[in-house]
């Protein structure tokens, strides 16, 4: 046993040399390139008009009105809301008011022209969601046709309309019955947007106010006559389109290490924002970066997304270099690239982008490679 | 003691592990380059002398220089070490770094199948450790953002080791022969982890690991002339070329859910012949003077699998000297002191390393050993403490000096097994 003990003894002073974890920089200079970082630039190898149709279900706005504007051409929009909720008050109370509340948050065009629209019901059920803006519903004839310029615009619907629906309005199934009204535009020179979570339906009952909340919203989106947009451009406008598919030359970078990712998409502000007097003519402030898997009918993934700044959107988060990585690795694939706007920011606004043949100012990928 | 010498062993092997997890300490910078820094260890008392070992019969060791050595064996006998290195490197720009490790060192089995005679030897010990780890710091410039800070650490760690099972045979009073199956085997791991202040990028730890396995086997020859007092040996041995299965795999770790990257890729990796010469003189069991010389011809080696150096004009024949003396105040006498029954042993050796960072220049190796070994209280069982102070290479072409002191202890045990008992 001794020999086992003096054994033990002798490796304890091993095992605690192991403790020590020192970094040195002895050796740096035969090394050579492999201390430092090398960031390579690869060129887009697509960048053009997508064929996306946006989708405007469930958006948290709704639009309406028309504008005619010399860079994206005439776009015509349709807004559609519905609202769900229950009557508060007894089912003998008999209503003597109802009002749509509607609160703008959104301009695009012409901000002195007026906004005019007819109000029509919605006939049939309806679900918003994924539903895209080229579709529009069926709707029954013109309630009444509303003006509005103030940000709060209150419609008080005739007593025939409110005499009509009254059963409905009252109904425990109200949310099954009513499908929402329709907001039609006649004859605007600008869009406004309203937004959902502010735009009420108010019923005035013997028995007290009952608020109802929007339920849905979608946006019927045309495009009346095409943009004309200038060479060595290409034009991106969020809700009518075209929103921009796109890809890189990455197959140098095959499975390769990298550390980080940056797509940059530059933007002319000053070419993207001239307009008459009083037309506006907004910049999308943030901008996604999807990919469209091969298989066209699974879920488009996320892959970043990016603010603009200083006249270009940076797509610089971990998640897209993490993306990238994958796919630089053969873990993941798509079929290709598209710059889209969130939805939650469902609107009209435009961009117009430097292409791909832009001397400085193409879209271009940087990526940070290890060594 | 038979117990006694089972547990050892048991408790020994329990330990390597843990000790050899150490391989992630660091050492010498030219590890990095090829398969890593050969090591070879003989036996406790030819490692003091230089790792002149090739002609050196002993009842007391094993000597793994030298498969025909093992024919003279009386005990059965284990031998267990452990290493303590500290390094200090210095590079062309006055950089300097200490570093400090400890390793398992080798286990070594002898059994004698027949007294003096035929003799079974098994081992374990390191053939080569990768063990690195430098960073360098720098800035890339991201306008219009903030330049960016990094931190790239390159690490190595892992080796080849180097099972072994032979025999020696006495073929007759003067001659004895040896021959030992060699497995190789083991994996060397390199990684580069990078760092960033932005958390937005990827801190990547990119490893590259490559496993590796061979056999391949080793004989030897010893011719003895002794007289009374004396014995003159003269030995050699050589180890035939291995080429080694390898397959690499990198992987991509920590701040990606990524595992391992691509397809492995597999390839031969040659390594060289190695040929030893020596020669020992043994006077009075007082004085013993041993010389080898050893060659490997790696400028013939290839690999399919990229390595850092690893290719001809880096890849360099190793020549290696070592000499060595040792005295036994009391020879065989037992009544002794303690004192004058230690060995006392002086050596040298001068190397050069099989492969250089910078093509068509050698990386020298000079070193002088010593050790004594010590006796215990178990006849045939000694302790042994050997130490080595060299330099390898030197700052010229953007090169690096390595001074390096390194301490090693071996237990050695020697027990009679397997004897008959006898009435009477």
């Amino acid at each position: 046993m001794r020999s086992i003990l003096f054994f033990f003894l002798l490796a304890a002073p091993l095992i605690l040399v192991s403790c020590s974890d020192p970094v040195s920089d002895v050796g740096l200079d035969l090394l050579g390139s492999e201390v430092n970082l090398q960031t390579k630039t690869a060129q887009v190898s697509s960048f053009s008009a997508s064929t996306l149709v946006d989708i405007t279900g469930s958006a948290p706005r709704v639009l309406v009105g028309s504008v005619d504007d010399p860079l994206t051409g005439q776009i015509a929009t349709r807004g559609f809301l519905d609202f769900g909720g229950d009557f508060s008050g007894a089912p003998s109370d008999s209503i003597s008011r109802v009002q749509l509340k509607l609160s703008r948050n959104y301009n695009f065009g012409d901000t002195l022209a007026t906004v005019q629209f007819e109000l029509h019901q919605i006939l049939n059920e309806w679900n918003h969601t994924g539903r895209r803006s080229d579709t529009g519903l069926d709707v029954g004839p013109a309630i009444m046709t509303v003006t509005t310029q103030d940000t709060l615009t209150t419609v008080d619907l005739p007593d025939s309309w409110v005499n009509e629906n009254e059963s409905v309005l009252r109904s425990a199934d109200f949310e099954t019955d009513f499908h929402g009204f329709a907001l039609i535009e006649n004859g605007s020179g600008q869009v406004v947007g309203f937004t959902s979570t502010r735009t009420v339906l108010e019923v005035t009952s013997s028995g007290g106010l009952t608020t109802y909340n929007v339920s849905s919203t979608h946006t019927q989106i045309e495009r009346v006559r095409p943009s004309d947009t200038p060479s060595g451009f290409l034009l991106f406008q969020d809700g009518a389109g075209p929103a921009i598919e796109l890809d890189f030359a990455f197959d140098e970078f095959e499975n390769q290490p990298i550390n980080g990712v940056e797509l940059v998409f530059s933007v002319d502000t000053d070419a993207s924002q001239a307009a008459p007097e009083n037309f506006v003519r907004p910049l999308p402030q943030i901008l996604q970066l999807v990919a469209v898997p091969l298989d066209d009918t699974d879920p488009a993934v996320l892959v970043g997304q990016a603010t603009i700044n200083d006249g270009a959107y940076r797509f610089s988060e971990r998640d897209v270099s993490v993306f990238f990585q994958r796919v630089f690795f053969g873990s993941q694939q798509y079929s290709r690239l598209e710059l889209r706007a969130p939805i939650v920011n469902h609107s009209l606004n435009a961009a117009l982008f430097y292409d791909a043949d832009a001397p400085d100012l193409s879209p271009r990928a940087t990526i940070i490679l290890s060594p | 003691m038979k117990r006694h010498c089972l547990l050892f062993v048991f408790t020994a092997l329990l330990l390597i592990p843990a000790v050899h997890g150490q391989g992630r300490d660091d050492g010498s910078f030219y590890s990095r380059y090829g398969i890593g820094e050969l090591s070879s260890f003989a036996s406790s008392q030819a490692h003091a002398l230089g790792d002149a070992g090739v002609a050196l019969f002993s009842y007391d060791y094993l000597n793994f220089s030298n498969p025909a050595t093992w024919s003279r064996q009386t005990l059965v006998r284990v031998a267990v070490g452990a290493e303590f290195d500290q390094l200090r490197a210095q590079d062309a720009a006055g950089r300097s770094e200490q570093f400090m490790r400890g390793n398992f060192n080798v286990l070594q089995i002898g059994v004698p199948l027949l007294n003096t005679k035929l003799g079974l030897g098994l081992s374990y010990e390191p053939y080569s450790r990768i063990h690195y780890k430098v960073s360098s710091d720098g800035t890339l410039q991201r306008p219009p953002s903030e330049d960016l800070l990094y931190r790239i650490n390159h690490e190595g760690s892992g080796g080849l080791h180097l099972a072994r099972i032979g025999m020696g045979l006495q073929l007759t009073s003067w001659a004895s022969i040896g021959a030992s199956a060699d497995f190789l085997f083991g994996i060397t791991e390199e990684v580069r982890r990078t760092t960033f202040g932005d958390i937005n990028l990827l801190e990547t730890n990119v490893a590259s690991s490559t496993r590796m396995s061979g056999i391949t086997s080793s004989v030897g020859i010893a011719v003895s002339l002794d007289g009374e007092n004396h014995e003159f040996v003269l030995a050699a041995s050589g180890r035939l070329p291995v080429t080694l299965d390898g397959t690499r795999t990198l992987t991509l770790g920590e701040s990606l859910n990524l595992d391992t990257l691509g397809t492995a890729s597999s390839g031969d990796i040659k390594l060289p012949y190695r040929l030893s010469g020596g020669v020992s003189f043994r006077y009075q069991n007082r004085w013993l003077v041993s010389a080898e010389i050893r060659h490997e011809p790696w400028s013939t080696a290839s690999t399919a699998l990229p390595f850092a150096a690893y290719e001809s004009n880096h890849l360099r024949d190793r020549t290696r000297y070592s000499g060595g003396i040792e005295l036994v105040p009391a020879g065989a006498s037992m009544q002794a002191t303690y004192l004058r029954r230690i060995a006392y042993r002086l050596g040298f050796y001068r190397d050069n390393l099989y492969i250089s960072p910078v093509a068509g220049r050698d990386i020298t190796v000079s070193a002088i050993t010593g050790g004594f070994g010590l006796p215990t209280l178990f006849l045939g069982s000694r302790l042994d403490i050997s130490f080595e102070i060299g330099t390898r290479g030197s700052t010229n072409f953007n090169l690096i000096r390595d001074r390096f002191i390194g301490v090693s202890a071996t237990l050695n045990i020697g027990e009679r097994w397997f004897v008959k008992r006898r009435l009477g």
